[in-house]
C-alpha cells in the first residue's frame, strides 16, 4: 500500500477514458490498490487536469474525442521538457496494434481486453518505483 | 445547431448532390460496388438498415478497413451502449481486421458521452471530431438507439440532414447503420435524407439463415435492382448479385444484350454469334456421334443432355470436355455431385483416367468447380461460375447437373427457376461459351422416348437424349437428338454402348442388332427408324 504508516495523501492517478464503464472499472482497480483515481472523459479534459493537479501516473485510452491518447502524451511530454521536470509515466490501454501503441510513446501498454490483475501489477510497479 | 429547410439547406443539399455525382469509392465488399452501380459516391450519406444480426455493422466496418487501407482516414462512432472494445473484439474475428490501422488510420469513439446533450449537440461534436481526425469516411453504428433516445423523430431527421450536408460538403462519406426493417415505412422520413439506402434482409428459409442485400436507392447511379444474396463469413460480407440483374445490367432492355460482358470475354472478337454457330463445330471426338450432329455441337450454343440415372451423361460430358482440352479449348466443369476423386474413378474405369489427370493439372486446361449440393444459393453458384469462366477464359462449360441449379433457384421462390435459367443462358451466350448441361430424367428405365418440355429444354439450342430402353428381353442404351437449332442433324435413333476401355461408343446404324432400332421406333408408334428420315433441311456448313 502506498500510504500505509504515513500521513501523506495517496498518489493521484489520472484516468483518461471516454467510455464510462471502462473508466469506472479502471478507477476501481486504482482505488483497490490504495491510490486516488481522477477521471477525465476525453483527452482535452485529461490535459487540463494533468496540468492542474500533478498526478503521479496517467492511465489513458488511445482513441478519445477532442484529443487522442497519443496527442495527450505528446502534449505532456512537451510540458515536461519545457518545465525541465521528469515526464509523467503513462500506461496506455488500447485495442490498437503494437505499432500504434509504440508510436503513442507510452511507458507501458495494456491491450484491450485486459486482465484487471495486469493493470494492478503495472500501476503498482510504476507508483511503488516512484515512492522509493 | 439545428437547421430548418431554408435556402442555405438547399445549397448544402446541392453540394451533397454534386459530391454524390463524383466517381464512387470502392467499398471493399466483394460485388457491392457493382450492385451499387459503381461504389460509394464520395460525400454521400449512406443509410444501411437491417434487423439485428443481419450483418449491417460488419458490412460498414469492412468498408472502414478497406477505406483505411486505401489511405483515407476513418472515424467510427458507436452509439451503442456497449463499450467500443466489444465492437473491436467482434471485429478481430474477421480477416479484414488489421489492428495496426486502429488508433491512427481508424479511430473508434463512443458517442455515449455526447448523446445526453441531445442530437443537435451530438451533430456538432461529430463534425468537430471529423475535422480533428480528417476522416474521409465516417461510420455511425447504431442510429436507432440515438433516434429513440431523442424521442422526436424530427430531431433524428434533422441530425441526418446536419451530418449529411456538413460532412458531404467536406468530401467525407458518412455511413449510418440502423436497426429497422429495410422497407419499414416509419423509416421513410430518414430515407429521403440519404443519398444511398441499403437494406439488409435477414430471415429464415426453412432451417437456414438467409441474408439478402438491396440497394434501395443510390442517387446519381443505376444500382442493380432487387435482392442480392449476401454471405457473412470469416472474410466478412460478400454480396452475390442476382444473376438476372447482372445479365440485364446496362442492357436497357435491348434484345441483343452483352450482359455483364467484361474481362477476357469482352476482349474477344466481335463476330456475331450467328456466324460462330453456323461455321464452327465443337466435337465430342466420338466419330459416329459427331457425324450425327453434323460435325459436333454448334459453337456458342447450349445443349441439354437429358438422361435417366446411369444412362452415361457424365461420361459423355467427360468425353466432350477432354476433346475440348485436346483441341485447345479451356473447359470449366461445374459439378455438384461427383468430386474430383469420384470423377477420376469414373474416368479410370475407362481409358480416360490419364487424360483427365493431365487436364486437371495446373495448366491442364480443365477447371473443376465443385460445389457440394448442400444449402447452396443460386446467386452464389452463378457468381462463382461466372468468376471461374472469366478467370480461365473458358470456351466450353459442363454443368452437371442443371437439376441442382433448378432446385437451388427454387428455394424460397419456386417461380424464379425460369428467369434464373434464362439469365444463365444469356450470361453464357454473352461470354461466347459452348455449354453442355446435363439433367436427369426421372424414370430409370423406359419404353417411352418422350422428353418433357421444361425451361431449359426451351432455352437450349440443342437437346440430346440418352435413355435405357427395354426392347425384347434386354435393355438398350439409346441416343437421339430431337432438337438442334441452326444445324442440320441426323434424326435417327442410335444405339450406344459403354464399355471399358473405350467409354462411349455410338454405333453406326448398321452396327445394331438387326431389327432393334426399327423395333424400338415401332414401339413408340413413330416413323423414325434406321435408314429413314435424315433431317437435312439446314444447309450443311463447316467441317
Amino acid at each position: 500500500m502506498a500510504t500505509e504508516g504515513t500521513m501523506t495523501a495517496p498518489a493521484l492517478v489520472l484516468i483518461a477514458e471516454d467510455e464510462e464503464p471502462i473508466a469506472e472499472v479502471v478507477a476501481t482497480v486504482v482505488e483497490d490498490a490504495g491510490y486516488t483515481p481522477r477521471l477525465a472523459a476525453h483527452g482535452r479534459e485529461a490535459l487540463e487536469l494533468a496540468r492542474a493537479e500533478q498526478p503521479a501516473l496517467l492511465i489513458t485510452d488511445l482513441m478519445m474525442p477532442y484529443l487522442s491518447g497519443a496527442e495527450l502524451i505528446a502534449a505532456l511530454r512537451s510540458d515536461a521538457a519545457a518545465g525541465g521536470h521528469a515526464p509523467l509515466p503513462v500506461i496506455l490501454i488500447t485495442a490498437a496494434g503494437p505499432a500504434q501503441a509504440r508510436a503513442a510513446g507510452a511507458d507501458a501498454v495494456l491491450r484491450k481486453p485486459f486482465e484487471l490483475l495486469e493493470l494492478d501489477a503495472l500501476l503498482r510497479r510504476f507508483l511503488e518505483a516512484q515512492a522509493c | 445547431m439545428t437547421k430548418t429547410r431554408g435556402e442555405p439547406f438547399v445549397k448544402e443539399r446541392e453540394a451533397t448532390a454534386r459530391a454524390a455525382s463524383r466517381p464512387g469509392d470502392p467499398t471493399g465488399v466483394p460485388n457491392l460496388d457493382r450492385v451499387l452501380g459503381g461504389g460509394l459516391p464520395r460525400g454521400a450519406l449512406v443509410l444501411v438498415v437491417g434487423a439485428p444480426g443481419s450483418g449491417k455493422t460488419t458490412l460498414a466496418l469492412q468498408m472502414a478497413f478497406a477505406t483505411a487501407r486505401a489511405g483515407r482516414r476513418v472515424l467510427i462512432l458507436t452509439a451503442l451502449s456497449e463499450p467500443t472494445n466489444k465492437l473491436i473484439a467482434h471485429l478481430r474475428a474477421f480477416t479484414f481486421f488489421d489492428e495496426d490501422l486502429l488508433g491512427d488510420a481508424i479511430q473508434v469513439l463512443s458517442l455515449q458521452q455526447f448523446l445526453p446533450q441531445g442530437l443537435a449537440s451530438t451533430a456538432d461534436e461529430v463534425q468537430a471530431e471529423v475535422r480533428r481526425t480528417q476522416a474521409g469516411l465516417v461510420i455511425i453504428d447504431g442510429f436507432r438507439g440515438m433516434r429513440s433516445a431523442e424521442g422526436d423523430p424530427q430531431r433524428a431527421r434533422e441530425f441526418l440532414y446536419e451530418i449529411g450536408t456538413a460532412l458531404g460538403a467536406r468530401g467525407a462519406t458518412t455511413v449510418i447503420t440502423s436497426e429497422a426493417a429495410p422497407r419499414d415505412a416509419a423509416l421513410f422520413p430518414e430515407a429521403t435524407t440519404a443519398d444511398v439506402l441499403v437494406g439488409v434482409h435477414y430471415g429464415l428459409a426453412d432451417l437456414r439463415q438467409q441474408r439478402y442485400l438491396e440497394a434501395i436507392k443510390v442517387r446519381g447511379a443505376a444500382p442493380q435492382p432487387g435482392l442480392h444474396a449476401m454471405a457473412l463469413a470469416a472474410d466478412g460480407v460478400t454480396v452475390y448479385p442476382r444473376l438476372e440483374a447482372r445479365v440485364t445490367e446496362g442492357a436497357g432492355g435491348e434484345e441483343e444484350s452483352d450482359g455483364d460482358l467484361t474481362g477476357a470475354a469482352a476482349g474477344r472478337d466481335a463476330r456475331t454469334v450467328q456466324e460462330h454457330q453456323l461455321t464452327e463445330r465443337v466435337p465430342f471426338a466420338l466419330p459416329e456421334f459427331d457425324a450425327l450432329l453434323g460435325g459436333g455441337l454448334t459453337r456458342e450454343t447450349s445443349t441439354l443432355v437429358l438422361g435417366n440415372p446411369g444412362a452415361g451423361k457424365t461420361l459423355l460430358a467427360l468425353h466432350w470436355a477432354l476433346a475440348g482440352i485436346e483441341a485447345g479449348d479451356s473447359v470449366v466443369y461445374l459439378g455438384f455431385r461427383e468430386n474430383r476423386r469420384q470423377l477420376l474413378l469414373l474416368a479410370d474405369t475407362f481409358a480416360l483416367g490419364p487424360r483427365l489427370r493431365a487436364a486437371l493439372q495446373a495448366d491442364g486446361g480443365l477447371t473443376l468447380l465443385r460445389l457440394p449440393p448442400v444449402e447452396l444459393d443460386a446467386d452464389v453458384v452463378g457468381d462463382r461460375l461466372l468468376a471461374a469462366l472469366e478467370q480461365t477464359g473458358a470456351r466450353r462449360l459442363v454443368i452437371d447437373s442443371v437439376a441442382e441449379l433448378e432446385r437451388t433457384a427454387a428455394l424460397g421462390n419456386p417461380g424464379r427457376v425460369g428467369d434464373y435459367l434464362a439469365a444463365l443462358v444469356e450470361a453464357l451466350r454473352a461470354r461466347r461459351l459452348t455449354t453442355l448441361a446435363l439433367k436427369e430424367t426421372p424414370a430409370l428405365i423406359t419404353t417411352d422416348l418422350g422428353v418433357a418440355s421444361d425451361t431449359l429444354s426451351v432455352l437450349a439450342e440443342s437437346i440430346v437424349v440418352l435413355q435405357h430402353v427395354t426392347y425384347g428381353d434386354r435393355l438398350h442404351r439409346m441416343l437421339s437428338v430431337p432438337k438442334m437449332r441452326f444445324s442440320a442433324h441426323d434424326l435417327r435413333l442410335r444405339e450406344f454402348t459403354i464399355t471399358a476401355p473405350t467409354g462411349i461408343h455410338v454405333r453406326a446404324p448398321g452396327e445394331s442388332e438387326a431389327g432393334v432400332l426399327a423395333g424400338i421406333a415401332r414401339q413408340q408408334g413413330g416413323p423414325a427408324a434406321a435408314g429413314e428420315d435424315v433431317d437435312r433441311t439446314w444447309p450443311r456448313k463447316g467441317p
